[in-house]
């Protein structure tokens, strides 16, 4: 298990969405959907189902983050957690008008919505769907240095960074050693996936 | 209607598309050029590091002309990208695509330039994963036999595009922000 304060709006979100959620909505729960982190499905359903309220308030909110690419199966267009996740709402009879989802593409996320939760029920009950992009802890509100081009500083070509073990990064490190390209590419690669440590990129230290 | 509630998806990997074996893999131990020695290194702490907003990867960023981004996905039904691949677009290098099929036309298709023709990008709309895996892996070999003077020459041809995109980052964001603050109401 990750050192990771989840479930702390602090982490999730982005100071400018943190101010605005906090300013406008009372949170009821939060929830942040990834492989191996802490909320698996079953845990997350159980934490909206003992906090579900008997009457919402319009400020009322849950606040799930979308951390992972979704799972689908062959040929299908609508991801399992996605589909999960609505029915959860939908099952437990939790308006989808309390829910705040954040991922990484939202216009899929619209499509996907469209699909799982029916037009009748959707027409009135529509969740609020922000792009993990702008609103993730890490996106600082900075703006990436303006740096020159300097191509004196350049040591090598090409870089690869590679962190999670993924087959895709496999197969490329094994063609990068097979063929001997460390002198062209820097590689960094994480290797088998061994738990990580995470780093708080605002206080590395 | 009554609602379908599936089971919690399986734990398996996302890669079933070398299942029968194309690109044989074998297991690794973790790898760093010594050109990362200034960065911390773990399977998070490095992405971290190098996220594009964080303050302390640019200097070591800036050692390299092209990055080859390996996107959380590969075999995906639609053009998935994350934070990954705003990497290069904000820190001015050029890119090379391990994802989804169709992501470089999607970054074009939202404003992004990318490098086509020193880098042969006809590797993105190929379809079938296995093939489009062989076609970046041929790309890289190529551009490794381009000597580094020429890397060199091609990143300062490419300038205007590379100042571009980094513009164009900060641009996207804001207008992302601005839709988010309308749906929040």
């Amino acid at each position: 298990m990750k050192l990771m304060p989840t479930h702390d709006l602090t982490w999730m979100l982005s100071p400018w969405l943190r101010n605005a959620v906090e300013s406008r909505y009372n949170v009821i729960t939060t929830g942040w959907l990834a492989l191996d982190w802490v909320d698996n499905l079953n845990g997350l359903e159980e934490r909206i189902r003992s906090s579900k309220k008997d009457q919402y308030d319009i400020t009322d909110r849950y606040i799930i983050m979308h951390e992972e690419p979704d799972y689908y199966m062959p040929g299908g267009s609508c991801g399992l957690w996605m589909n999960r996740l609505l029915n959860i709402f939908i099952s437990h009879d939790i308006p989808l008008w309390t829910l705040i989802l954040i991922v990484d593409s939202p216009d899929q996320a619209d499509k996907e919505i469209e699909m799982i939760v029916p037009k009748k029920l959707l027409e009135t009950n529509q969740p609020t769907v922000l792009s993990k992009w702008s609103t993730i802890h890490y996106a600082k509100e900075t703006e990436p240095a303006d740096v020159d081009i300097d191509v004196d500083a350049i040591r090598k070509p090409m870089m690869v960074m590679m962190g999670r073990s993924r087959q895709s990064r496999a197969i490329l490190y094994q063609h990068i050693n097979d063929k001997g390209l460390f002198n062209s590419i820097a590689v960094s690669y994480a290797g088998k996936d061994k738990e990580g440590i995470f780093v708080d990129p605002n206080n590395p230290t | 209607m009554i609602p379908i509630i599936l089971p919690n998806p399986p734990m398996c990997t996302r890669d079933d598309w070398n299942k029968d074996g194309r690109f044989p893999v074998g297991e690794h131990e973790p790898y760093r050029d010594p050109l990362f020695e200034n960065i911390p290194f773990g399977r998070d702490a490095q992405e971290a590091a190098f996220s594009p907003y964080n303050a302390f990867f640019d200097p070591e960023y800036k050692k390299f002309a092209i990055d080859i981004v390996t996107e959380s996905t590969f075999d995906f039904p639609y053009p998935y990208f994350t934070e990954k691949t705003l990497r290069p677009l904000a820190s001015k290098r050029m890119f090379i695509m391990i994802g989804p099929c169709g992501l470089l036309a999607r970054l074009r298709k939202q404003g992004f330039r990318t490098f086509d023709p020193f880098i042969n990008e006809s590797y993105d709309l190929i379809k079938d994963p296995g093939d489009r895996m062989s076609a970046v892996l041929e790309e890289i070999d190529r551009l490794c036999s381009i000597s580094l003077d020429d890397v060199k020459e091609k990143m300062l041809e490419y300038k205007d595009i590379l100042n571009y995109n980094q513009k164009h980052v900060q641009i996207f964001k804001t207008q992302q922000q601005e839709k988010d603050k309308i749906c929040l109401g």
